[in-house]
C-alpha cells in the first residue's frame, strides 16, 4: 500500500499550499463527534456482553442474541469506518508532506472515497435509534387516486411491483383483499401482506402518493396523461389469524367497536344458503372503518379486519408520537407533508424520480419488475438517516 | 326474484364469460367475481370450473360444489343430502363456545346435528367435555362421523329420531343441549325459502315448526341444565317462553332468554335452571342474549 511506504518522509510545505491541498480534498463530511461517541459506547457495551457470554453463566435468550448481533453489526461498521477515515487522513497528510506523491495519493483517495461514503452512511443508519416497528412485517394498502381507469391500472401496476419485489427477495406474501374494477382493468383497492419480519423498515418509504406519466392504452390521440395512486404502509402487529384476532378483540370495550355483517333480505337462517361472509369493522374512537370480504369464512374476514385495524392504530399512534417530537423542535428540520407526491414514474422518459431525496433512476422495466426498487429504497434510507441524524444532533446539542 | 338487467349481463360477459352464469345466485357483478375467484381457488381444472358455474346458474349450492363450508376456525365437509351450515349458526356457536368454561369437564348434547358443525366447534374449543351428537338421517350420521374423523375432534354420534325415540338416547342427563332443528313451516316454505335451498337441500333438515320446541319442553328440559335452540322466527321463541311461564313448576325453575343474530333477526331461544345445576349457567350465559323470564 502506498501510504505505508512513504509515511516516514516529512517535508515542509509553504502554508498556502497546505491550505489549498486540504481544501481540495476535504469535501468528505465526517460523522459528528457526538455520533461517534455513541458508537464508542456501543463498542464498550459489546465488550461487556462478550465478557458476560464468555463466563457462560446466564441464559443467552433470544433478546440477548438479538442485541448481540445488533451490537456486532454496529461495532464492525464503526471499526471499518475508523480504519477508512484513518486511511483518508493519512493520504491527506501524505499530500501535505510530499507534493511529489500528490497525484498518486489523490488517485487512491478517489478510489476509497465511495467505499467510505457507503460505510459512513450505513454506520449512521445503525447509530440512529431504529424505527420502533423496524423488525415488523408490513401491510401495503394501494388505492387509485386521480385519473380514472388509468389510475386503477397504475394501482394494479404498483401492486404488481411490490409482489415482484417480495418474490425476488423470496419473501412470503399474501393478498389480504383485492377488489377489481368492475369494467375489468385495474383495481379499486388492494391490501397486500408482506410477511417477512423487517419488511416494514424497507417498505415504509413507499407510503405516499405515486404519480405516473404515460400514454394510457385507451388514449387514441397519443397524449400523455398524469394519474396517481396512493400507498399506505402499515406495520403488521400480529398475524391475521383467528387466535390473534380474538385476543385483540377482547382488548376493546364493547362500545368502541362494532362488527357488521352483510344484510341479506328475507328471513336468513335455514331459508338461504348464500355465502354472506363479508364483515365491516368500525372503530369509533378513531373513525376507522374496514370492509373485508375476500374469504368464504366470516371468521377469517373478521380476523383480517382486526389485523388491519391493529396495524392502522399502531401507525396512528406512532405518527402522533413523531408529530409531537417534531413539534417540540418546530422549524428546525424540514418535514414532508404526507399528502405530497413522493415519486413520479415517467414512462416516455423511462425515468423514476423520488421527490424526497431527488434520486433518479432510468429503468422503468427494472423497477416495475421489482428488481431495481431497492435502488430507490437505498437512496431513501440514506436520505432518511441524514434527516434523522440532523434531528438527533439538534436534539443532543439542545440538551447538552 | 328480480330479473337481472341485460346491460348487467352484457357487462359481466365482457369481463369474463363465466360471470353471467353466477349472476342469478350472486346478483351483483362484484359478488360474482368474488365467487368465481373462490371457485378458481379450489378447483384447478378449467373444465370443472366451467361445470361449477353452469351448475350455479341452476342454483346448485356453492358449498356442495366446493365440498366444504368454513365454520368458525373449522372447515366442515359438506355433501348433498345434508344441510349446509349457516353463518347465523356459526355466529351463535362461536359466541357460545367463547363463553363456556374451557377447563371443566361437562356433557354437551347436540340434537339435529347435520354435518356436526355445532358439536365439532364446541368440542374443539372445550376439549375436556364429552360431546354427543344426534341425527336421524343416515347421511347426516355418516357425514358427521367423517367430519369428526378428518378434523380429529372426537364426538359420540348417535343415529336416532329425537321426536319418536328420545327415551332411547343416552346419556339420560347432560349439562347443555344445543339444537338447530328444522324450523321452516310448510306454509311458508315455498314463499320464503331461496330457490337453491328449496331445490337442493334436504326437506328433512328444513321443514318443521313447533313440534321440535314442544319436544324440547316435553322431553329434553328435564334431562338438561341448560339449552340453546336456534329459531326461524319470534313465534318459536315465544312458544318456548309461554310454555315455561305457563307451567308453575317450570316457571319457578327455569330462566329463558332470546338472542338476535347480527342482522337483527330473532335467532335463539335459550334457557337454564335458576339453581341446582352443576355449572353456574346464569353467569356463563350472561350477555348471551336478553333475558325474558
Ligand atoms: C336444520 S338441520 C341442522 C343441521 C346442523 N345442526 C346445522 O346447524 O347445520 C336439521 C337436522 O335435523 C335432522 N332431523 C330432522 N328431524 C329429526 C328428528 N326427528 N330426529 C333427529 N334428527 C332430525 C335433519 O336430518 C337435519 O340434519
Amino acid at each position: 500500500m502506498l501510504w505505508k511506504a512513504v509515511r516516514a518522509k516529512k517535508l515542509h510545505l509553504p502554508r498556502i499550499l497546505v491550505r489549498l491541498q486540504s481544501s481540495s480534498t476535504a469535501e468528505f463530511q465526517e460523522l459528528h463527534p457526538l455520533l461517534l461517541k455513541r458508537a464508542e459506547k456501543y463498542a464498550e457495551e459489546l465488550k461487556a456482553l462478550e465478557k458476560w457470554m464468555a463466563k457462560g453463566e446466564g441464559t443467552f435468550d433470544v433478546e440477548r442474541q438479538k442485541k448481540f448481533s445488533r451490537l456486532c453489526a454496529v461495532v464492525d461498521s464503526f471499526h471499518r469506518y475508523s480504519r477508512e477515515i484513518e486511511l483518508l487522513k493519512d493520504l491527506q497528510d501524505m499530500m501535505k508532506d510530499d507534493p511529489s506523491l500528490r497525484d498518486e495519493a489523490q488517485q487512491e483517495m478517489a478510489e476509497i472515497r465511495p467505499q467510505l461514503e457507503k460505510t459512513s452512511s450505513s454506520l449512521l443508519g445503525q447509530l440512529l435509534p431504529p424505527h420502533p416497528f423496524a423488525d415488523r412485517p408490513c401491510i401495503l394498502e394501494i388505492r387509485p387516486g386521480v385519473g380514472g381507469i388509468e389510475a386503477m391500472i397504475f394501482a394494479q401496476d404498483l401492486l404488481g411491483m411490490y409482489i415482484n419485489y417480495a418474490h425476488n427477495k423470496r419473501w412470503k406474501y399474501h393478498i389480504i383483499s383485492q377488489s377489481a374494477n368492475e369494467s375489468g382493468s385495474g383495481i379499486v383497492d388492494a391490501i397486500l401482506s408482506i410477511d417477512e419480519p423487517g419488511s416494514y423498515d424497507k417498505l415504509r418509504f413507499e407510503a405516499g402518493v405515486h404519480r405516473v406519466q404515460r400514454i394510457p392504452a385507451t388514449e387514441t390521440k397519443g397524449r400523455t396523461h398524469t394519474s396517481t395512486a396512493a400507498v399506505v404502509v402499515l406495520p403488521q402487529m400480529a398475524e391475521d389469524n383467528e387466535k390473534e384476532a380474538e385476543s385483540y378483540e377482547r382488548t376493546f370495550k364493547p362500545d368502541e367497536i362494532r362488527i357488521d355483517v352483510m344484510r341479506a333480505r328475507g328471513k336468513g337462517g335455514q331459508h338461504v344458503n348464500t355465502t354472506d361472509s363479508a364483515v365491516r369493522l368500525t372503530h369509533y374512537p378513531s373513525g376507522i372503518v374496514i370492509n373485508m370480504q375476500n374469504e368464504r369464512s366470516q371468521h377469517k374476514n373478521k380476523a383480517k379486519a382486526f389485523a388491519i385495524l391493529r396495524a392502522r392504530l399502531a401507525e396512528i399512534e406512532q405518527k402522533a408520537k413523531e408529530e409531537k417530537a417534531r413539534a417540540a423542535r418546530k422549524g428546525q428540520v424540514s418535514t414532508t407533508d404526507r399528502s405530497d407526491k413522493v415519486r413520479t414514474y415517467n414512462f416516455p422518459q423511462n425515468r423514476i424520480t423520488d421527490h424526497r431525496c431527488g434520486f433518479n433512476l432510468h429503468d422503468m422495466e427494472g423497477i416495475m419488475a421489482g428488481e431495481r426498487l431497492d435502488d430507490v429504497i437505498d437512496a431513501m434510507q440514506i436520505y432518511d438517516s441524514d434527516t434523522r441524524a440532523k434531528e438527533l444532533l439538534v436534539e443532543v446539542q439542545g440538551t447538552a | 326474484m328480480v330479473r337481472i338487467k341485460p346491460s348487467v349481463l352484457k357487462k359481466a360477459c365482457q369481463i369474463n364469460p363465466l360471470l353471467p352464469l353466477l349472476l342469478p345466485e350472486c346478483r351483483t357483478i362484484e359478488a360474482a367475481q368474488q365467487e368465481l375467484r373462490w371457485i378458481q381457488n379450489e378447483v384447478s381444472d378449467k373444465k370443472r370450473v366451467r361445470q361449477c358455474c353452469m351448475l350455479r346458474a341452476r342454483h346448485y349450492p356453492l358449498q356442495y360444489l366446493l365440498g366444504s363450508q368454513p365454520f368458525g376456525p373449522l372447515d366442515v365437509t359438506c355433501q348433498p343430502g345434508v344441510l349446509i351450515p349457516r353463518w347465523e349458526t356459526e355466529e351463535w356457536t362461536v359466541s357460545l363456545a367463547e363463553k363456556l368454561p374451557r377447563d371443566m369437564a361437562f356433557d354437551i348434547m347436540d340434537l339435529c346435528t347435520g354435518t356436526g358443525c355445532i358439536p365439532l366447534l364446541l368440542k374443539q374449543m372445550c376439549p375436556k367435555c364429552s360431546v354427543f351428537a344426534v341425527d336421524r338421517s343416515p347421511l347426516a350420521y355418516k357425514l358427521a362421523t367423517r367430519n369428526s374423523n378428518t378434523l380429529q375432534v372426537p364426538l359420540k354420534i348417535i343415529k336416532k329420531d329425537i321426536l319418536e325415540r328420545s327415551s332411547e338416547i343416552v346419556p339420560r342427563t347432560v349439562d347443555l343441549i344445543t339444537c338447530n332443528p328444522p324450523y321452516i313451516p310448510r306454509t311458508t316454505f315455498a314463499r320464503e325459502t331461496a330457490r337453491s335451498v328449496k331445490l337442493f337441500e334436504p326437506k328433512l333438515a328444513l321443514l318443521g315448526n313447533k313440534e321440535f320446541y314442544a319436544n324440547l319442553v316435553d322431553c329434553w328440559m328435564s334431562r338438561t341444565d341448560a339449552f340453546v335452540y336456534e329459531v326461524g322466527d319470534l313465534s318459536q321463541c315465544y312458544y318456548v317462553l309461554n310454555r315455561v311461564t305457563g307451567d308453575v313448576d317450570l316457571s319457578r325453575k327455569w330462566r329463558i332468554g332470546f338472542r338476535h343474530d347480527s342482522c337483527g333477526r330473532p335467532r335463539i331461544v335459550y334457557g337454564f335452571r335458576a339453581s341446582g345445576s352443576r355449572l353456574n349457567w346464569a353467569s356463563i350465559l350472561v350477555k348471551f342474549g336478553d333475558m325474558k323470564h
